[in-house]
């Protein structure tokens, strides 16, 4: 094959790759015209491009799996046990201590940011005092995880343990139900929320991550029950991608 | 194995989830275990690696970077534990190329699995960073920004690795009478 030059030997690689510009077709189809030393090298590297491609792939030994599997050690997996942290955030509203919130929209910067919205300690590992009422499960390709509606004596708590690639936001509609958002509460400084809005009867939650958070709600004096029902809705560049509802009866 | 469905998949890993570690492996087992078997040319080698790949992933998971795509990440941690591992048994590179060479005719071309051991001899002769270069861009579809990454080296450098490599595995290709 005669000698091709550099640059035609590139653009013709380019091609073969599929990674030739559009703006150098022209050249590159001017040159494989004129000149049978390009058309046998972009023949030969076709064809051999071909061949590596119909090479089959090699089957991973049986078992091979599974032994890399029983070989890894994840984090032991927990449903909000060890969520609240009283060093990292002073912690977290428990039942019938819930301080009233007039907050409107809360940034938090660290842990000291929610300290104003909490109440009675709960120590690192414990679960929730009170019956999960209701639960859902999500996984979409956006976020997955749970939450869950606990009743607490004189309140609720809705619990998140979701995990979203990219930033969502969490929307909670308490509706008629006759609560109001009471408190927040994070597991750690890594799981806590972007922004945090509490509008009416809507909050809002948005974060990215690992989204591991309460939220506790408490009955509005004088009010009367309700539909029951909490709206949970999970929205993605202003899209919802997921709709779902926890029922507050019990 | 989009970069969204890897990060959620990690980040439910991070949290505890086997059922995740057991997606991601499942998406990921095949082609690592194949890129380093062409690179090292041997399967139980290749096994080996591949387990060491995914054990060194998780141990690392808190350095992965989500901004960046986790198959660099992890072909790069492939790439290297399979140089690695060509350095510890350079010897059995030996026998295995004497197992081609006596199965290496044109007859045998018409089989599959002898042309990949054809083409595997092929990939053996070349340097090995060569080898990578064509194991990544044939065997693992990789573009030449994604074997930059990986590689760490500019695309020009990718471009003009993959150049040569393949000048040297046609010569090869065309007197095994495969071209």
């Amino acid at each position: 094959m005669t000698k091709i030059d550099e640059r035609l030997a590139e653009l013709i690689q380019a091609d073969i790759d599929g990674e030739l510009p559009a703006a150098d077709r022209a050249e590159l189809t001017a040159a494989l015209e004129r000149s049978a030393a390009a058309r046998g090298f972009h023949d030969e590297l076709t064809r051999m491009s071909k061949l590596l491609a119909d090479t089959p792939d090699v089957e991973p030994p049986w078992g091979l799996r599974q032994r890399i599997l029983d070989n890894i050690k994840l984090p032991e997996r927990s449903w909000l046990s060890g969520w609240l942290t009283p060093a990292s955030y002073g912690l977290a509203v428990a039942a019938g201590v819930l301080l009233a919130v007039g907050v409107t929209q809360v940034t938090p910067q660290g842990s000291e940011d929610m300290s104003s919205l909490v109440g009675t300690m709960v120590s690192r590992g414990h679960e929730l005092p009170g019956s999960a009422a209701s639960e859902l499960s999500i996984d979409i390709a956006e976020v997955q995880g749970k939450v869950r509606l606990t009743s607490l004596d004189l309140a609720w708590a809705v619990e998140f343990d979701l995990q979203s690639a990219d930033t969502v936001e969490v929307a909670i509609d308490l509706g008629d139900t006759g609560l109001s958002f009471g408190g927040y509460a994070g597991r750690d400084e890594n799981a806590g929320v972007k922004n945090l809005e509490v509008s009416g009867e809507k909050v809002r939650v948005t974060n990215q991550g690992s989204h591991q958070f309460v939220l506790f709600l408490r009955r509005v004096p004088e009010s009367s029950d309700g539909s029951q029902e909490i709206g949970i809705a999970v929205n993605q560049r202003g899209e919802t991608v997921f709709r779902g509802l926890l029922e507050s009866r019990g | 194995m989009g970069n969204s469905r890897d990060n959620a998949l990690i980040l439910r890993c991070k949290r505890g989830d086997r059922q995740a570690l057991g997606e991601l492996i499942k998406d990921y087992e095949r082609p690592i275990y194949n890129a380093a078997y062409r690179i090292l040319g041997n399967p139980d080698d290749a096994a080996d690696v591949t387990q060491t790949v995914f054990l060194k992933a998780f141990e690392r998971l808190d350095q992965y970077n989500p901004d960046y795509k986790f198959f660099s990440w992890i072909y790069r941690i492939a790439v290297n534990e399979s140089i690695n591992q060509r350095s510890r048994s350079k010897h059995l590179q030996t026998l295995e190329d004497e197992d081609i060479a006596d199965s290496a005719n044109p007859e045998d071309a018409v089989d599959a699995n002898s042309m990949s051991r054809i083409i595997q001899a092929g990939l053996m002769e070349l340097q090995e960073n060569y080898r990578v270069v064509v194991v990544l861009r044939h065997f693992s579809d990789m573009s030449y920004k994604d074997i930059g990454e990986i590689l760490r080296i500019p695309e020009k450098t990718v471009k003009s690795r993959l150049y040569s490599a393949r000048q040297l595995m046609k010569t090869q290709l065309m007197e095994q009478g495969l071209i």
